[in-house]
């Protein structure tokens, strides 16, 4: 059973404000899907390798690729932080600018 | 010019004849949109300006004789890539002024062939969806029919190539994005495998899943930009340096009739429409009256196939979607950006700006989606859900080895329904999840796996025509796009 306050504890976890009306709504929408998803508890995986992306002999959609690595040199790049910066909502001498961490 | 007949060959063969001109075509593209696009819904932006310098350039290259495939070729992209310089939404609220600062790998490369970008596609915001209801801006519809919803989440480039608003158009497929709106809108879509075209400049949704991908007229124009697109790339580590032989481009139908084709028997069980079993088993009768082997074959975790992907897909979106924060790109709760909706108070505190950003600035779906990932992810849960359904993955992953294994007697391509119903009505079922994530059943397993997948209309549908499109899908081995592409494109000259 997935409650309004679960739903709340995720809400909080995932940093989402949530109305009161979405809480009851996603409570039971999640329930739904949860109660779909669970018919994979009827699958014996006893001696199953989980696929995921740290699975040293398989990597998660099976390309065989395992950790990218490339030498580490310096590269040159034309990108221009303020490329990036453009994009920050608010800002001051190219730096990113946030309200206050500590309440 | 008619644009409607025109494919991404029969277009390169009349600029180099100078029947008209890239700045012609682009011309008569954008007062398609103009005309037309009030009625589909198709795009988010329309780059009227850059599309027509873009054009020039192309004309200017074929003038002096260094014209290529894709040379002057007008395109729709997703909005879920970026431009650089361009708006790039993924149709979500919180990015309602985000404007790109570099271009997708893919972008890059469409670039490089001198192609024409049209503008921006619509979708089911970040791609969760399977209908495009879930845009943040706008409902698309389906060419074929105005009450119809065009598939999703690539619902926007599907209409606009479907609707004469494009010549072709990249989607991005995540658990069918491109193939069910191809299918929906009577067009073509291409899943490649996992690791052939980077995402570098795709927004993420689930990572080990998703793939750029083109939707077009026709096989043929798939293959084109698919060469086009393909290759590793150092910006994303997932790539891979894959081999393809000329094959992939000009097919050798006698080769191509060698390849026995599969039928798994889990996909025509229970859900299905009868009248898209019927096309389909014409379509199968088709390939078998053409001299292919056919035979059936079973996948037997097919069934668990929904319920893995709505697992796995959820707990990735959960962590991709953590980026969006009010901090670093697109919308805020501040006062300065007119918010989402208006903002009378600035947020506080940072935990406070994040709550309000994120509640505001995500729509119901990706809420949905980012709660249930966080939930399956938990300590607690994470057992019987999360690490259970990547035991499922792997098992389903070794039906489709073992159905592809040539020294078990294996086939080569597997077939099956794209879809299993048509385009639903607008509204349909957008308040029930459940049903929605059902119109996923067939496409999703490909991307659990990391097989290409080509979705094709059993026969040509025109707009207007009064006939919804049905779709049936090519299942290839990894990185054997050409046997796909091949069997396609025999069908659909035959």
């Amino acid at each position: 059973m997935i409650s309004e306050n679960e739903i709340e504890h995720l809400a909080e976890l995932a940093r989402i404000e949530v109305s009161p009306e979405q809480k009851k709504k996603l409570a039971r929408d999640l329930e739904e899907i949860l109660a779909h998803v669970k018919e994979l508890s009827e699958v014996t995986t006893n001696s199953v390798e989980p696929m995921t992306g740290s699975s040293a002999q398989l990597t998660t959609s099976g390309t065989q690729n395992r950790n990218g690595f490339r030498d580490d040199e310096l590269k040159h790049s034309d990108f221009k932080t303020e490329k990036s910066t453009e994009a920050f909502p608010e800002k001051e001498g190219g730096f990113l600018k946030i309200p206050p961490v500590f309440e | 010019m008619n644009l409607d007949s025109l494919t991404i060959s029969s277009f390169s063969k009349s600029l180099r004849k100078k029947e008209f001109s890239a700045r012609e075509a682009t011309d008569a593209f954008l007062r398609a949109i103009k005309d037309k696009d009030e009625k589909f819904g198709a795009y988010l932006t329309v780059f009227e300006h850059e599309a027509i310098k873009e054009a020039e350039i192309a004309d200017e290259a074929i003038a002096s004789g260094d014209a290529g495939a894709l040379t002057g070729v007008p395109l729709a992209i997703k909005d879920s890539i970026v431009i650089e310089g361009a708006r790039a939404t993924a149709a979500s609220k919180i990015l309602k002024t985000y404007k790109a600062s570099y271009d997708a790998t893919v972008i890059k490369k469409l670039k490089g062939a001198r192609a024409v970008f049209l503008g921006k596609t619509n979708l089911d915001e970040f791609a969760m969806g399977s209908s495009t209801e879930n845009s943040g801006f706008q409902i698309t519809k389906n060419p074929h029919d105005l009450e119809r919803v065009p598939g999703g989440s690539s619902g926007g480039s599907a209409a606009a190539v479907s609707g004469g608003l494009a010549l072709a158009a990249l989607g991005s497929d995540t658990g069918g994005s491109i193939r069910q709106p191809a299918a929906f809108c009577g067009v073509v879509g291409l899943k490649p495998t996992y690791g052939a075209v980077s995402r570098f400049g795709l927004m993420a949704m689930a990572s080990s899943l998703d793939q750029i991908g083109p939707i077009t007229k026709t096989v043929e124009d798939a293959a084109i930009l698919f060469n086009a697109i393909r290759g590793k790339d150092e910006y994303d580590a997932t790539s891979v340096d894959a081999e393809y032989d000329e094959n992939l481009l000009n097919p050798d139908f006698d080769g191509v009739k060698k390849l026995t084709i599969g039928i798994p028997k889990e996909y025509f069980v229970e859900g299905m429409d009868a009248e898209v079993k019927k096309e389909i088993e014409k379509a199968i009768q088709k390939l078998k009256d053409g001299g292919f082997k056919i035979k059936e074959i079973s996948l037997p975790h097919t069934k668990y196939a929904l319920s893995t992907y709505y697992i796995v897909m959820p707990a990735e979106v959960s962590a991709n979607m953590a980026r969006y924060d009010g901090i670093r790109f697109g919308v805020a709760h501040r006062k300065r950006y007119g918010g989402i909706p208006e903002v009378k108070k600035d947020a506080e505190t940072l935990r406070d700006l994040y709550f309000k950003t994120r509640g505001e600035g995500f729509g119901e779906e990706v809420k949905r989606r980012i709660l249930l990932g966080t939930f399956v992810l938990s300590a607690g849960y994470y057992d019987a859900y999360y690490a259970k359904a990547q035991k499922v993955r792997k098992l389903i992953t070794e039906d489709f080895k073992k159905a592809f294994n040539p020294q078990s007697g294996g086939v080569d391509v597997i077939l099956s329904p794209a879809t299993p119903t048509q385009a639903f009505k607008i509204g349909e079922k957008t308040s029930d999840p459940m049903q929605m994530y059902l119109s996923d059943v067939f496409t999703v397993t490909q991307n659990l796996v990391g097989v290409p997948a080509l979705s094709l209309p059993v026969k040509q549908y025109k707009v207007g025509g009064g006939e919804l499109p049905i779709g049936f899908q090519l299942v290839g081995r990894h990185f054997r796009e050409a046997d796909i592409l091949g069997i396609g494109k025999w069908y659909e000259q035959n």
